[in-house]
Formats: C-alpha cells, structure tokens, sequence
C-alpha cells in the first residue's frame, strides 16, 4: 500500500514533464514585447525583442502614416524577430508589432537625415542595443518592486491592527 | 498571458474592469489579519515567477502560480494579484495600465475557482495523493482558465475565432501549465505533510 502512492506520484511528475517537454517546441507567449526600428531607403527596418531577449518571431507589423493613421504596408518578423518592409517614402513611420496572443507593442521609424555622416547600419545595431536594454529585467525593478509589496503589507497589517483596538 | 494595451476593444476593457474591482473589493473585506502575510508572500512570489524563465525546448516559459495563490487565498487573490500585475506593468512593461482590470479578472478568476474547487481535497486528513493531485490541479485550473479566460475577451474584442486562440494558447502554455502543476503539486503536499494548521483557514 505505501509503496503505491510513490509510484502514483512519480507517474504524476513524468507525465508533467513529459508534456512539458512536448510542449516546448511552441512558441513563447507570456513576455513583454519591445519593438526598434528606422526607415532606410525605401523600407522600414527594425527587430521585435521579448523581454526573455529571445527574437520575437512571426508577429504581424503594420508599418503606419504618423500624420493621418492610414496603414501603409504590413509584414511579419523572421526567425530571428527582424523585419524589412517596403514602405511609400515618408520622414517618419509609426511601426505597430502585434501577435496573435494579445502581444502589442509600436515605435516611432525615423529616417537620418539626408547628407547625415552617420551610417544607417550603425545607427541601426546602436538602436537595436538600446531596445535590448529596455527590453531586459533588471534586478533593482524586482527587488523594488519586492520592496512595494512588502511595504503595503506592513501598511494593511498596521490598519488592521489598528482596527482590532 | 499579459495581454498588451491597445489589443482589447473598449467595451470589453470597461467590462472586465468593472468586474476586476468588484472582485478586489470582495478580496479586501474577506482579507484577514492572519492571512496577511501569506497573502504578501504569494504576491511577491507571482511579481517575481514571471520573470524566471525557464527554458524549455527552443523558447521559454514563465511561471505564474495563479492557482496555488488562488487554492491557499481564496477571494484575497484579487487584490494580492492587482498589486502585483500593477507592479509588473511598472516595472517590467508586462501588460499595461489600461488592461490591468482584464489582466487582473484573467489571471485571479482562476485561483478563486481553483480554491472552491480544490480546498476540500488539502484537509488534515488529506492523502500525500490527494495532496498531490490538488496541488496538480491549481496549475490545470489556473493556467488553463486562463488560457480561456484571455481568448475569450480577445475574440469578444473582435474578428479572430475563439477556436483557433484556444489552440494556439493551449498549445503556448502546456509547459507553464505543467511547470507550475508540479510547483503546486510539491508545495500543497508539504504544507499538507509539515503545517497542516497553516490549509485550516481553508475550510471556513
């Protein structure tokens, strides 16, 4: 009878973990997104990160006119969470990245200037790295944020304790 | 599973907000003194699961553990949970202030279902089985009634078919769902074995 329930809860944990294993090869859905992107000629270029830093692949773009809102072009991201898409010449572009799952996320393309010393594809990696940043946790938001829990804990135990009195 | 500002239509937001809050003042007014700092405890451990990520084949997934703080809090989870999911919006860009009451109603709805479900099975006369398979089930219940819960309002919110969503987000989240079936499968069978008088507060 004892060693039953051993067996029952071993068979438990190998059927989770196989299933989760199965599972792995699907997509990765419950991150933040962050988007970067500038205009380059004749397209938008831009990579879609999640917060992991993992490329966000397959979403949808929708390459927008900042002035009046009407969709110029659309797209998908690659593999690698890149994307290329030919666009109508305009100085600036409102790039919205969205998937299925209820991931959104929008920048501002912007085009270097005309005579700029500056090279696109520098500029490019240089806005890629920043988006990067943004993009990752950082250990002093978790600990603040352990912080604020632990302070309205202290707030609602002083409430109630001045309640009980 | 955070849904994003801006993918939900407007209607659909006023809603679940409505609902959220209704949910966060039930939570505040069963919220005792006793179960305080458990209540903290299982909010700093939902703020910081989701950034873990564990990877799993190619990609990686998070933990949520809605349903474990759901089975141990019962209606509190709903301020518990608002409280985090505002701090993760923050903090961490996960989701967003504007559907922070659908985020909150998708993720809390699940653990107060999973706690009325599931509070009977983690008695003190409970089997290590028993133990097991409730703790098991708060991650089937929390993660898969939120799968639903979040393609439900999507496909309330416009055009995409309700099938597919729940395909692709049972599919995305089998290995959330198994992670945190065997997080709360472990932890509800050792409250169960070494502080049984710590689940009391459950059957009242």
């Amino acid at each position: 009878m004892m060693s039953a329930r051993p067996t029952l809860a071993n068979m438990v944990c190998r059927a989770t973990l196989a299933l989760g294993l199965l599972a792995g090869s699907a997509p990765t859905f419950a991150h933040g997104l962050r988007v970067s992107a500038q205009a380059e000629g004749g397209a938008v270029v831009g990579q879609a990160l999640y917060s992991d830093l993992s490329p966000a692949s397959g979403l949808f773009v929708d390459i927008h006119d900042p002035g009046n809102d009407a969709k110029l072009a659309e797209g998908t991201t690659g593999d690698d969470g890149r994307f290329r898409i030919l666009a109508p010449p305009l100085a600036a572009y409102r790039v919205v990245v969205e998937g299925e799952e209820g991931h959104r996320a929008e920048t501002q393309a912007l085009r270097l200037a005309a005579g700029s010393t500056l090279d696109a594809d520098t500029v490019r990696l240089l806005r890629e790295d920043i988006a990067r940043l943004e993009a990752r946790i950082r250990l002093q938001d978790i600990l603040g944020g352990l912080g604020y829990i632990l302070g309205l804990a202290g707030l609602s135990a002083w409430f109630m304790a001045k309640r009980r009195r | 599973m955070h849904l994003a500002d801006g993918v939900l239509s407007a209607p659909v937001l006023l809603v679940s907000a409505t609902l959220a809050v209704g949910g966060v003042a039930i939570g505040l007014r069963r919220l005792n003194e006793a179960q305080l700092p458990l209540a903290a405890l299982l909010g700093a451990v939902f703020f910081v699961a989701s950034t873990v990520h564990l990877p799993v084949g190619v990609g990686s997934v998070h933990l949520i553990l809605n349903g474990l703080a759901g089975l141990l809090l019962g209606w509190a989870v709903f301020p518990v949970l608002c409280v985090a999911l505002l701090l993760q919006a923050a903090l961490f860009s996960f989701g967003g202030f504007a559907v922070l009451g659908a985020n909150l109603l998708i993720m809390a709805l699940p653990g107060v279902i999973a706690h009325y479900l599931l509070r009977a099975q983690v008695g003190p006369t409970a089997s290590r089985r028993q133990a097991l398979l409730a703790g098991a089930g708060c991650g089937v219940i929390g993660i898969g009634g939120a799968a639903l819960l979040a393609g439900g309002l999507l496909t309330l919110s416009g055009g995409r078919m309700f099938g597919e969503l729940i395909v692709l987000f049972g599919l995305a989240h089998l290995p959330v769902m198994a992670a945190d079936g065997a997080i709360g499968a472990f932890t509800v069978a050792t409250l169960v074995r070494m502080m049984p008088q710590a689940l009391a507060p459950l059957r009242s």
